[in-house]
């Protein structure tokens, strides 16, 4: 699939209304954060509070989504326990938001305990299975779904101004490897998709004979016909 | 006493000079006659006697009856209604005049077939203001999504503005000038009180060609009610140009949908949304302006980044669709041809023009009128090939097998 086929499934499974609302919502999340962080920390410097308060204000947001036509959104708990986030079902697509920092790429380490604990556990896996859930898909089983993320852009925290995201990007990540992406783009390119199913304009633009012509033509066909 | 042909109009001639950008000396040198006789002829001073008349007739390609319609003089002031030029400051003296006789004759074609037919009634709001210089930004934002509304169109991008403008009752016709900076011209009719627009055809972009079309919209929305006194000013006409642009802007990208969908204004994103609203990147540099999406330092940021990629001459996507095309006047000719009103050469002969004039103003595919008729005149009666000659002992036809 390229890039084109995959915008073009997203605006398929996710009615335009749809993706209107949720940038609405993440725009009033960061907004309402923002106003929260400037009333509450006058001497604090918000880098600390600030990413996180965005975070959930946004989580909150779209939690506070109305359901309906296919439209769902879960407070899904991670794995391993301890955080929630939001997970929308669109059809077959399954989005996630993350609040992402202008000009700061969040590290994706490969630390040697992480990569120790991952050989442990696959070798426990085989010895013992009943100690692993299998997983479950949260909206039942779906063979063609995709996951794909939203990322709202905040500004540097040592600015001042976080009230609206700088931009949001949609992505597709690949399933087996975290720093590639099927798809990277803007949010605003998808609104050309949408674009191309939009209905045609209605044409009224028809003149009408007058009545007193074919009144006329009528008569003079009469009069023919007697003559 | 005056001899000669009489009901000669000589402003029919005046106008068919300017049409085909003749001089006096010119016509004169086509008719036999002195460019003084003419400019008699013209002013009505003198009449033109049945041979000149005849010579006349043949040079331009009109019927007789056309020298003798009268055109509708408007005496009273507060009657005349100015004709909207959108042109570039430098565009030619005779353009402008070409394009307000395209337009005159479509009024006057117009207002002879409403005598058989209906046009759709005309539904266009038109703000009741006598003077320019009191419509504000605001008013216009306002009147731009009040016509959204009235015509239904929500607030995503509008497929086709000449279908928008005809299903409103606008008669619009697409027409060749001869002068690239002319773009269009657009007036509210005395005869019937219907705005008309002319959009040139002379400019290969169908992006530019819709902005021109909402532009010309925008002039019979805002400047229907003002008086030709004022367009005639310099100052004034500046200022409604740029009414009628923000008209267009306003219209083609509400500020409800357009701002939403500008995240962040670069020219990259700018141009991914061209298609989708069918809006040039400069067009929409300037109502992210207008919006207060972008800052002066961004917008000039934007302008350089335009010019450095040679998009001045022509933007990417410029070629990408087809140009819109008018059908209300078409479907008022084959009404009338095909329920037996007229025929085509009566059709041609009452209004009187040449046929590939009225065949463009019309939007009419070309030789309609002419081919047609030629072909209803003079049946050929065909006849069938004698049968073909045995050739080495076959008849021409004979299925041959094919070899295996």
């Amino acid at each position: 699939m390229n890039q084109e086929e995959i915008c073009r499934f997203i605006c398929q499974e996710l009615p335009r209304h749809r993706l209107q609302s949720l940038l609405e919502s993440i725009d009033a999340a960061f907004n309402k954060s923002d106003k929260h962080l400037k009333e509450t920390y006058r001497h604090v410097p918000v880098v600390g509070p600030g990413p996180q308060s965005h975070h959930f204000m946004v989580q909150e947001a779209l939690l506070s989504l109305p359901e309906g036509d296919g439209f769902q959104v879960i407070n899904r708990a991670t794995k391993p326990a301890g955080g929630h986030f939001a997970l929308i079902s669109a059809g077959a697509i399954k989005i996630t938001a993350s609040v992402v920092t202008a000009d700061r790429v969040p590290p994706v380490r490969e630390a040697k305990f992480r990569r120790e604990l991952r050989q442990e556990n696959a070798r426990l896996q085989q010895q013992h299975p009943d100690l692993f859930e299998a997983f479950v898909p949260p909206f039942g089983p779906q063979d063609d779904a995709i996951h794909a993320l939203l990322l709202p852009y905040a500004t540097k925290w040592s600015d001042t101004d976080h009230s609206a995201p700088l931009s949001c990007i949609i992505a597709v990540p690949y399933s087996d490897d975290l720093n590639s992406y099927h798809l990277w783009v803007d949010v605003g390119q998808l609104w050309q998709y949408y674009g191309e199913e939009e209905g045609g304009l209605a044409d009224i633009a028809y003149p009408k004979l007058r009545d007193r012509m074919r009144n006329a033509e009528a008569q003079a066909k009469e009069e023919g016909g007697k003559g | 006493m005056r001899t000669g042909v009489e009901g000669f109009q000589g402003q029919r001639l005046r106008q068919l000079r300017a049409a085909h950008s003749l001089t006096l000396a010119e016509l004169g040198e086509q008719v036999g006659r002195s460019p003084s006789t003419l400019s008699a002829w013209e002013k009505g001073s003198q009449l033109p006697e049945a041979e000149s008349f005849g010579r006349l007739c043949e040079v331009f390609g009109v019927s007789q009856q056309w020298f003798f319609k009268p055109i509708v003089q408007v005496t009273e002031e507060s009657s005349l209604r100015p004709y909207f030029f959108r042109s570039q400051a430098s565009a030619h003296k005779q353009a402008r005049e070409r394009s307000q006789l395209y337009l005159l004759w479509l009024q006057e074609i117009s207002v002879f077939f409403q005598d058989a037919m209906d046009w759709p009634p005309v539904n266009v709001p038109m703000l009741d203001a006598d003077d320019c210089r009191l419509i504000s930004d605001d008013e216009i934002e306002d009147l731009a999504r009040e016509c959204r509304q009235r015509w239904r169109l929500g607030t995503g991008p509008i497929p086709d503005i000449i279908q928008v403008m005809e299903n409103a009752g606008i008669i619009c016709t697409r027409a060749t000038l001869g002068h690239v900076k002319m773009d269009g011209v657009s007036h509210v009719s005395v005869m019937d009180g219907r705005p008309y627009v002319l959009i040139a055809e002379d400019k290969a972009n169908a992006i530019r060609s819709r902005f021109d079309a909402a532009h010309e919209l925008g002039h019979i929305v805002l400047h229907s009610r003002i008086p030709a006194s004022q367009y005639s000013k310099k100052e004034l006409y500046s200022l409604m140009e740029e009414q009628a642009h923000r008209f267009a802007s306003a219209f083609l990208l509400p500020p409800e949908s357009f701002s939403q969908e500008v995240v962040w204004p670069t020219l990259d994103n700018l141009l991914s949304l061209k298609s989708r609203w069918k809006v040039s990147v400069a067009a929409m540099i300037v109502r992210c302006r207008d919006l207060s999406l972008l800052n002066e330092q961004l917008e000039l940021r934007l302008w350089k980044g335009r010019s450095a990629r040679q998009w001045t001459k022509g933007e990417p996507g410029d070629d990408a669709i087809p140009f819109e095309q008018p059908k209300l006047m078409t479907r008022g000719v084959h009404l009338l041809v095909d329920n037996g009103v007229f025929s085509r050469d009566e059709l041609v002969h009452q209004i009187g023009l040449p046929p590939e004039i009225i065949e463009m103003l019309c939007n009419l595919r070309r030789g309609y009128l002419t081919e047609h008729s030629n072909a209803e005149g003079n049946v050929v009666a065909l006849k069938l090939k004698p049968r073909a000659k045995r050739v080495g002992g076959r008849v021409a036809g004979d299925v041959l097998p094919f070899k295996q």
